[in-house]
Formats: C-alpha cells, structure tokens, sequence
C-alpha cells in the first residue's frame, strides 16, 4: 500500500500521546452515517456526520454534539 | 419515536424529547455533495489523529448517487491531503465513470492523490486561494536497492499520471515537469499550484467559487435533461 500525501508518514501514523484511542461507532440509518463516541450507559455522542445530501447537515438531530441513546445496532 | 424510516425507531434521540420536535421537514435535493477531506484512508485504518474519508463509506454513496432517480447532479468538495493512492484512484475512476452530471471545486487543498479526485468529475473548479501539490509518490519501510523497485514505484507512479492526463487538459511532459521539479518544495521535488497556476496548467478547468461550480452544474442537468427528450 503507498500513501500519496504532502504529509510525512512519522506523522500520519504517529500513536496519541496518552496512548488512548477514542471508541468510535458508525450506524447507519437512512443513508446517513453517523460516527458516535459512547459517553455512557447506551448514551452515544455524535462526533460527525457522513452523508452526501446536504440537507441532512441541516437537521436538528443529527447535529455533531447531539446525544442520542441507541437501544439496538451496537 | 415512529418513523416510516425503518430503523430510526430503535434511536431515541433525546433533543426531540425535550423539545417535543417530532419531524423534520424534507425537502427534494436534486444536488448532492461529496466532501473528500483530510486523508483519504484506503486499505489501512490510520490512527485517530488523522481525519479521514473512508473509500468503504464513499464508494456505496458514489452507486447510490448514480442509482438514485431524484439525484440530478453531484458536486465534489475538495479539501485533502493526499492519502492511500488505490483508494483515491477507485473513488476518481467511480466519479469518473458517473454518467450524471459531476463538478469538482478544490477549496483549500486538492495535494498529492487530491490532484486525480479533482480532475475526475466533468468539469473542475479551484478556488483562487487553493493550493494543489504535485509530486511523486514515496515509499518508506525495507527498500532492496535494486532496478525492480525503482521498476515499481515508477508503475505506481504511471497509474497517477495516467489518469490525471486522461482527464484534464494537462500533457504527460507538463506534468512530469511540474512533478519533479527542484527547488519548490521544501524538502522534496515538485510544485505547489496556486488557484490560477493550476488552471493554466490545464489541469482545472476554472477559477470559481461556490456559486460558479453549482450553476455549472445545473447547466449541465438542464442540458442532461434535454438530450433525454
């Protein structure tokens, strides 16, 4: 595999200083992926949002912060 | 919450419960939009740090575009680094191979494998301000100093090019110019392409903007949908 990138790969494949890697989820739910962090208790943040129709960036409930709680998938 | 979406029933959000908004009013959107940005993450999951467009998230959305009937025209954002030259050579030839109408517009950056992703849509667009680096590919790790991995790596290199003449304006002995030319870059060979210098390059086809890559583009739906009639 050959990375094509003006970035040096000492840093694309530098480790987090803490060594800590943030849980993320991906769900997807009517075209849209949503890519989540757990807080707690089933309670998931959501950290971004992966859809090609730009009108899903304008709905309320997918706003990046917004908490949901997920009862299956994960 | 019910929803005729399957699926969005087994989410409870908690915001709706709270502001008691029960649905989100949908309008038609005939443009969609694909944002490629940070590094364009193939083969390997690169660690957190980088922030990447995943080929496995990219390549569905691109076939559901093509597929979709209320889906007119699509534009691709542009804002990369570079990253994983397979991955990036898949989403160009997909985008490519697209038969609706497809805009690119290069804001910030369109570096490295960005400089296929741009070129691949039907007409491309950079933003006064964007820059594109063009230089070769590289190879880390275990290196054998013989003649079949500089054999190699200038295949690798081929496969880049190749595209990138095939569709922009651009001739293979301009590109190998700009590509390994000295004393641009700090500490490699190649250029930096500054907005207008990649037009006149002939490897984007206008300077523009926002509103100039979307008229573009509805330009070409309206004469999409008069071949059709």
């Amino acid at each position: 595999m050959i990375i094509y990138s003006i970035v040096p790969e000492e840093i694309i494949y530098a480790q987090n200083k803490d060594g800590q890697i943030d849980i993320k989820n991906i769900i997807i739910d009517d075209g849209v992926i949503l890519e989540l962090r757990h807080c707690k208790n089933g309670i998931y943040e959501i950290i971004r949002l992966i859809s090609t129709n730009p009108l899903d960036y304008l709905k309320d409930i997918y706003q990046p912060g917004t908490n949901i709680r997920i009862s299956k998938f994960i | 919450m019910q929803s005729d979406n399957s699926g969005i029933d087994n989410i409870s959000m908690d915001n709706i419960k709270e502001f008691g908004a029960t649905s989100i009013p949908t309008m038609k959107n005939n443009i969609h939009c694909l944002p490629i940005i940070g590094q364009v993450e193939g083969h390997l999951i690169l660690p957190p740090n980088n922030k990447t467009t995943k080929y496995e998230h990219v390549i569905p959305q691109l076939i559901a575009i093509e597929e979709s009937k209320d889906i007119e025209g699509l534009i691709l954002i542009l804002n990369t680094v570079g990253g994983d030259v397979e991955a990036g050579l898949a989403i160009a030839e997909m985008i490519s191979t697209m038969s609706k109408p497809t805009v690119s517009l290069v804001l910030g950056g369109g570096h490295s494998i960005g400089v296929p992703l741009s070129v691949c849509t039907k007409y491309s667009f950079i933003a006064p301000s964007a820059t594109m680096t063009i230089h070769p590919i590289r190879i880390t790790g275990i290196v054998l100093g013989v003649s079949q991995t500089y054999d190699y790596l200038n295949k690798m290199q081929e496969r880049v090019v190749d595209f990138v003449i095939r569709h922009s304006h651009i001739s293979k002995e301009k590109f190998y110019e700009l590509m390994t030319r000295p004393g641009e870059l700090a500490n490699d060979v190649g250029t930096v392409l500054v907005g207008k210098e990649a037009v006149a390059a002939g490897l984007i086809d206008e300077i523009g903007g926002l509103t100039d890559a979307l008229n573009r583009l509805k330009k070409m739906i309206s004469k999409k949908k008069g071949e059709n009639k």
